[in-house]
C-alpha cells in the first residue's frame, strides 16, 4: 500500500505536534470556542515559537524547551497521579490551611475538584469543562479579550490547545475573606516523557469586590515537564484583587506564562510574583489600566542559583488618565543563574496625570550570575510623571562594615543584608498570612541561594 | 496677555535659517549603486589598492544585509537607487591656499559663520570643512604639523598617510558592522583624519564642518581620529544642510581611537535640516559613531547637542578595552514638530576598573518622539567596573513622546550599574514661581530648559557650549512657554 502525504514545510511540521489530536479533544466546545481554537492554532502553525531573534524574547531562549518531546494529560489520568505519593506530599508542602485558604487544585492544567475546597459565599469556581457546560455568559465575554494569539507563539498554543482550567467569578461587591489558594501542579509519571501542560485561567471580579489569589506552581518528575499557562483577570469598577504567585518547580522543568490583567475605573491591582525554581522561567504580565484612577502595584522576588534562568517581563499600560502605577523586582542570582528584568510603561496619549514609578534591583552573588536588566519608558502624553531605577551590583561593602563592626560574622552580615534586600520586596504583600507563608519560604531558600 | 499654552504653542516657528542652497558647480557621478560606482568613487578619489579592495568587501557584505527595523522611528522606505553617492564641488583640483576656495562656497560657510577664512583665523579653531563629503579646506595645518599633528582629509590621509589608514581603518567600526556603516565603509567620498602623536597635547580644538548641498545625495563621510600613547586632542563637529522638500541621507562613521593614557574629546551640535512645521523634508541621520579606549587610563568623551535632522538615530559608543578607561556620554537631544530621535550610547565595560558615565537630556516638543537607548554591558573581566546613568526627558505639549528603553548588562559581583530616569512636564509649581518674580513666562522656560540642559552643556568647549544654547532656544521658539 502507498501512502501519500502532503508535504509539508519542515516547520509547520515540527510544529504540528503540540496540536492536539482531534479524538483528543474531550471538551465538548461550543462554535464559538472552536473557532477561536482554530484561528489561535493557524496562528500558532504560521508564527511557531519565539525566538531569541525577536526582541521581546532575545534573553530567553525557548528552542531547547520546545525541541523536547512531551506527554500530554488527560483529566482522568490527572486525577490518577493525584494519588501519586509524589503529589500527595507535593501538595501538602504547599498547604496554606492555617491561612484559612481555599483550596482549588489544578492537576496538568486540569481542574480537580475532588481535591479542592468549597468556594466562599459570593465566588463562582468551575472548571472550564463544567463552566462551558453551564453557559456562562462571562466566558464568551471574556475568554481570548486579553490574551491575543498575535501576541507570542506560547499564546497561541494555549488557546488552541488547552484541555481545562479554572474558571472564576466574583459577584458584584462580594469581599470574602477568605484567600483562594490555587495549587497548580505539573507531574509526571516515570518513565514516561515529561509533560506540556496549558492550564488557563479566568478571573472575572465584578465591580467593589475584593479577592485575594495566592497561584503556587509546583511539581515536576524524573523528565523535564514544560507548563505554559495563560491566566486572564478582569478587575472590575473599584474592585480590588490581590495576585501572589510562586514559582517553585523542580529545576529540570520549566515555565512560560503569560498573565493579562484589566482594570476598570478606580480598580486596583497588587501582584507579587515569588520564582525560586524551575530551569527557564518567564513571567509575562501585561496590566492595562483601562479605568481612570486604576492603581497597579507590581512586585517581583527571585531567588536563583545553579543554572536557572529568570525572566519577568512586565508590561504597565496607562491606556486612562489619573492612574498611579509602582513596580519593585528584586532578584538575588548565585552561581551561574541568570536574570532577566524587562518593565515596559507605556503611557497613552490622553493618559494624563500619570504617576508611575519603577524599581528593579539586582545582587549578584557570584562571577558567573549575570543579570539583564530593561526598564522602559514609552511615553506619549505630557502632563506625568514617570520614573525608572535599575541597579545591579554586589552587596554594599559600607553595610557589611557596619554590621562586622557591631559584631557581626561575615556570614551573618552577608545573611541579613541578603534577607533585607529581600524583605523590601516581600513586604509589599498585603494579606497578612500569605506574607508570613511567603517569607518562611524565602528565609529557606535563602539558605540554599546564599549559605549562612 | 497670552495664556501659557498659546506661549508654548507659538515658541518654536522661527524658520531653520541655514536653508540656503549654494550654487555651485559640482562633480556628481549618477544615480544609483553599482559595484562600478564603489570602483568609479575609489578611482575619482586615487586610492590605493588596499581601499578599493576594503570599499568592495564592504559593497559586497552590503548587499546581504537588510535594512534594520528595530528603532523607534517611522520613515518611508529608502530607495537607495535614487541618490547620488558622491557630489565634489569643482573645480577638483589641489587646492594650495585659501584664495584657491570657490569664493561661493566661502560665501556659504561665511553664512554658517564657520571661521574657514584666514582673517577668522583668531578665533582659533582649526576647521577641516566638509561640502557634500568632501573636505574642502583645512585651516592652520602648519601650526599643527609643527606639533606633529597631523589633520587633513581622509582623502589626502590615504595619499600620504596609507599606513595609519591601514591599521586603524574599521578597527572600531568594521566594514560589516551595521547595514549603515557599511554602506558607508563601501561609497564614504571623504571626510576628516587626525592623528595626535606621543605625548602631544593639540594645541587648539579641531573643528570640521559638515554640509550637505547638493539635491538628492547622500553624505557618506568618514572620521577617524587616532590620540596616540599619552596625547590629547579636543574635537567638534557641527552640521548643517539647506531646505529641501526630499529627505537626505546622512550615513556617516567616526572612529575614535585611544592608546594609553591618550584622552579624545568630541564635541558636536548638529543642526542638520529637521524638516519644515509639517514634518516634510529634512535629514535622516544615521551615523555609526564609536570609540575605542585601546590603552589603559585612556579617556573617551562623547557631548552631543542634536536639535536638527527630521530623524537622528546614533549611538556614540565607547569600547572601554584598556583597565582604567573612561567612557562618556553626554546628550541634549532635542525633537520638535515632527522630529524623530532614537539615541542613546553603548558602554562595553572590558578592562578592569573601567568607568562610564551617561547624562543624557531628551526635550520633546510639538509631535516630536524622542527615545533614549542605551547599553551598559559589563563583561565578566571587567571587575570592578563603574557605571552611571542618568537620563531625563522633558516634554512640552501633549503630541510628543519622550521614551527610554536601555539595556544594562552585568556579568561579575564586584561591579555596580545604576540607572535612573525620570519624565516630566516643567514644573507648574517651577514656572509660577519665576513669574511671580517676574520673569516672562518664555524666558522663565528657556531659564528652566538651560538648567535642564546645564550638565551637558558643561561638557562642551566654550564657543560650542554659547551656540548651543541659542540652538535650543531657537529650535524650540514657539513650542514652549
Amino acid at each position: 500500500m502507498t501512502v501519500l502525504a502532503v508535504e509539508k514545510p519542515e516547520r509547520t511540521r515540527s510544529l504540528d505536534r503540540f496540536m492536539p489530536q482531534p479524538h483528543q479533544a474531550a471538551m465538548q466546545v461550543p462554535a464559538w470556542l472552536a473557532a477561536l481554537r482554530q484561528a489561535a492554532a493557524e496562528r500558532f502553525l504560521q508564527a511557531g515559537f519565539p525566538t531569541i531573534h525577536d526582541e521581546e524574547w532575545r534573553l530567553t531562549n525557548v528552542a531547547p524547551l520546545v525541541e523536547r518531546s512531551y506527554g500530554s494529560c488527560k483529566r482522568q489520568e490527572a486525577l490518577a497521579t493525584a494519588r501519586e505519593p509524589a503529589v500527595v506530599a507535593a501538595l501538602k508542602a504547599v498547604d496554606l490551611s492555617d491561612a484559612n485558604a481555599v483550596r482549588l487544585v489544578l492537576i496538568n492544567g486540569n481542574f480537580i475538584p475532588e481535591l479542592s475546597s468549597a468556594a466562599p459565599a459570593g465566588v463562582t469556581v468551575r472548571g472550564f469543562g463544567e463552566a462551558i457546560k453551564a453557559g456562562e455568559p462571562a466566558l464568551r465575554n471574556l475568554l481570548g479579550k486579553l490574551a491575543l494569539p498575535e501576541h507570542h507563539g506560547f499564546v497561541a498554543l494555549n488557546a488552541a490547545a488547552f484541555d481545562d482550567g479554572l474558571f472564576i467569578d466574583v459577584a458584584p461587591g462580594s469581599t470574602p475573606s477568605q484567600p483562594l489558594h490555587i495549587v497548580a501542579l505539573t507531574h509526571h509519571v516515570a518513565p514516561h516523557d515529561g509533560v506540556l501542560a496549558h492550564p488557563r485561567l479566568l478571573l472575572n471580579l465584578g465591580h467593589h469586590a475584593k479577592l485575594t489569589v495566592l497561584t503556587s506552581w509546583v511539581g515536576g518528575g524524573a523528565s523535564p515537564s514544560l507548563t505554559n499557562p495563560v491566566m486572564e483577570a478582569f478587575i472590575g469598577q473599584a474592585a480590588a484583587l490581590e495576585l501572589v504567585k510562586v514559582v517553585s518547580i523542580n529545576d529540570g522543568d520549566s515555565h512560560i506564562a503569560s498573565d493579562y490583567v484589566q482594570l476598570a475605573d478606580a480598580a486596583n491591582l497588587r501582584s507579587f510574583v515569588l520564582n525560586t525554581g524551575g530551569a527557564v522561567v518567564r513571567n509575562n504580565l501585561s496590566t492595562v489600566l483601562d479605568g481612570p484612577a486604576a492603581e497597579a502595584t507590581l512586585n517581583g522576588l527571585s531567588l536563583s542559583r545553579g543554572c536557572q534562568h529568570v525572566d519577568n517581563h512586565t508590561l504597565l499600560d496607562h491606556a486612562r488618565e489619573h492612574c498611579p502605577s509602582h513596580e519593585l523586582y528584586k532578584s538575588i542570582l548565585a552561581d551561574q543563574a541568570s536574570g532577566v528584568f524587562k518593565g515596559r510603561i507605556l503611557v497613552r496619549p490622553g493618559a494624563q496625570k500619570t504617576d508611575s514609578k519603577q524599581t528593579s534591583k539586582a545582587i549578584l552573588l557570584s562571577d558567573e550570575a549575570t543579570m539583564n536588566s530593561q526598564p522602559q519608558l514609552e511615553i506619549y502624553a505630557d502632563d506625568v510623571k514617570c520614573t525608572h531605577g535599575s541597579t545591579t551590583g554586589p552587596l554594599n561593602d559600607e553595610q557589611l562594615f557596619y554590621l562586622r563592626s557591631r559584631g557581626l560574622d561575615a556570614t551573618r552580615a552577608h545573611a541579613f543584608l541578603t534577607y533585607a534586600f529581600a524583605a523590601d520586596a516581600i513586604n509589599r504583600i498585603s494579606h497578612e498570612a500569605i506574607r508570613a507563608a511567603i517569607n518562611q519560604r524565602v528565609v529557606e531558600r535563602l539558605h540554599e541561594v546564599a549559605p549562612g | 496677555m497670552p495664556t501659557d499654552t498659546e506661549t508654548i504653542e507659538s515658541l518654536a516657528n522661527r524658520e531653520y535659517k541655514w536653508g540656503f542652497v549654494t550654487d555651485i558647480e559640482q562633480d556628481t557621478l549618477p544615480k544609483g549603486l553599482s559595484e562600478d560606482i564603489v570602483r568609479r568613487i575609489s578611482k575619482l578619489k586615487n586610492e590605493p589598492e588596499f581601499m578599493l579592495e576594503w570599499r568592495l568587501k564592504a559593497y559586497r557584505h552590503w548587499l546581504t544585509m537588510t535594512e534594520p527595523k528595530w528603532p523607534n522611528v517611522k520613515y518611508p522606505q529608502i530607495d537607495f537607487q535614487d541618490m547620488i553617492y558622491y557630489a565634489a564641488p569643482k573645480p577638483k583640483k589641489q587646492l594650495a591656499s585659501m584664495d584657491e576656495v570657490d569664493p561661493e562656497l566661502l560665501r556659504t560657510y561665511e553664512k554658517l559663520g564657520v571661521p574657514i577664512e584666514e582673517q577668522k583665523i583668531f578665533a582659533g579653531v582649526a576647521v577641516d570643512a566638509v561640502f557634500d563629503s568632501v573636505s574642502v579646506a583645512t585651516t592652520f595645518k602648519a601650526k599643527l604639523a609643527e606639533k606633529g599633528i597631523i589633520f587633513c582629509s581622509f582623502s589626502e590621509a590615504v595619499q600620504n598617510h596609507p599606513e595609519l589608514i591601514k591599521k586603524y581603518l574599521g578597527s572600531v567600526v568594521p566594514y560589516s558592522d551595521n547595514f549603515y556603516a557599511t554602506l558607508n565603509s563601501a561609497v564614504f567620498s571623504d571626510g576628516s583624519f587626525c592623528y595626535v602623536p606621543k605625548g602631544v597635547r593639540c594645541p587648539m580644538e579641531l573643528s570640521t564642518y559638515f554640509r550637505i548641498n547638493a539635491r538628492d545625495t547622500g553624505q557618506f563621510e568618514r572620521t577617524l581620529i587616532i590620540a596616540d600613547e599619552g596625547a590629547y586632542v579636543s574635537y567638534l563637529e557641527g552640521c548643517t544642510a539647506p531646505m529641501r522638500d526630499e529627505n537626505q541621507l546622512h550615513a556617516a562613521v567616526v572612529e575614535l581611537v585611544a592608546l594609553g593614557d591618550a584622552q579624545i574629546k568630541y564635541s558636536t551640535v548638529q543642526n542638520w535640516y529637521p524638516g519644515d512645521k509639517n514634518g516634510k523634508g529634512g535629514i535622516y541621520n544615521f551615523v555609526t559613531k564609536r570609540g575605542k579606549c585601546l590603552g589603559a587610563n585612556s579617556r573617551i568623551s562623547w557631548t552631543q547637542v542634536e536639535t536638527g535632522s527630521s530623524i537622528t538615530w546614533k549611538y556614540p559608543s565607547v569600547i572601554l578595552q584598556g583597565d582604567n578607561s573612561i567612557g562618556e556620554f553626554y546628550s541634549v537631544a532635542l525633537a520638535n514638530n515632527y522630529q524623530q530621535a532614537d539615541t542613546g550610547t553603548k558602554m562595553i565595560h572590558i578592562g578592569r576598573n573601567t568607568r562610564s558615565t551617561i547624562v543624557s537630556k531628551g526635550i520633546s516638543a510639538g509631535h516630536g518622539q524622542n527615545t533614549y537607548r542605551g547599553l551598559v554591558k559589563v563583561l565578566k573581566a571587567a571587575t570592578n567596573a563603574r557605571n552611571y546613568t542618568q537620563c531625563d526627558s522633558l516634554l512640552l505639549g501633549d503630541k510628543c513622546g519622550a521614551h527610554t528603553f536601555p539595556y544594562i548588562e552585568v556579568r561579575n559581583t564586584s561591579s555596580q550599574a545604576e540607572h535612573e530616569a525620570s519624565t516630566s512636564k516643567i514644573g507648574e509649581d517651577q514656572l509660577f514661581y519665576c513669574k511671580q518674580r517676574g520673569i516672562a513666562l518664555e524666558d522663565a522656560v528657556n531659564m528652566i530648559i538651560n538648567g535642564f540642559c546645564k550638565e551637558v552643556f558643561k561638557e562642551l568647549p566654550m564657543e560650542f557650549a554659547v551656540e548651543a544654547q541659542k540652538l535650543l532656544g531657537v529650535s524650540l521658539e514657539g513650542s514652549v512657554g
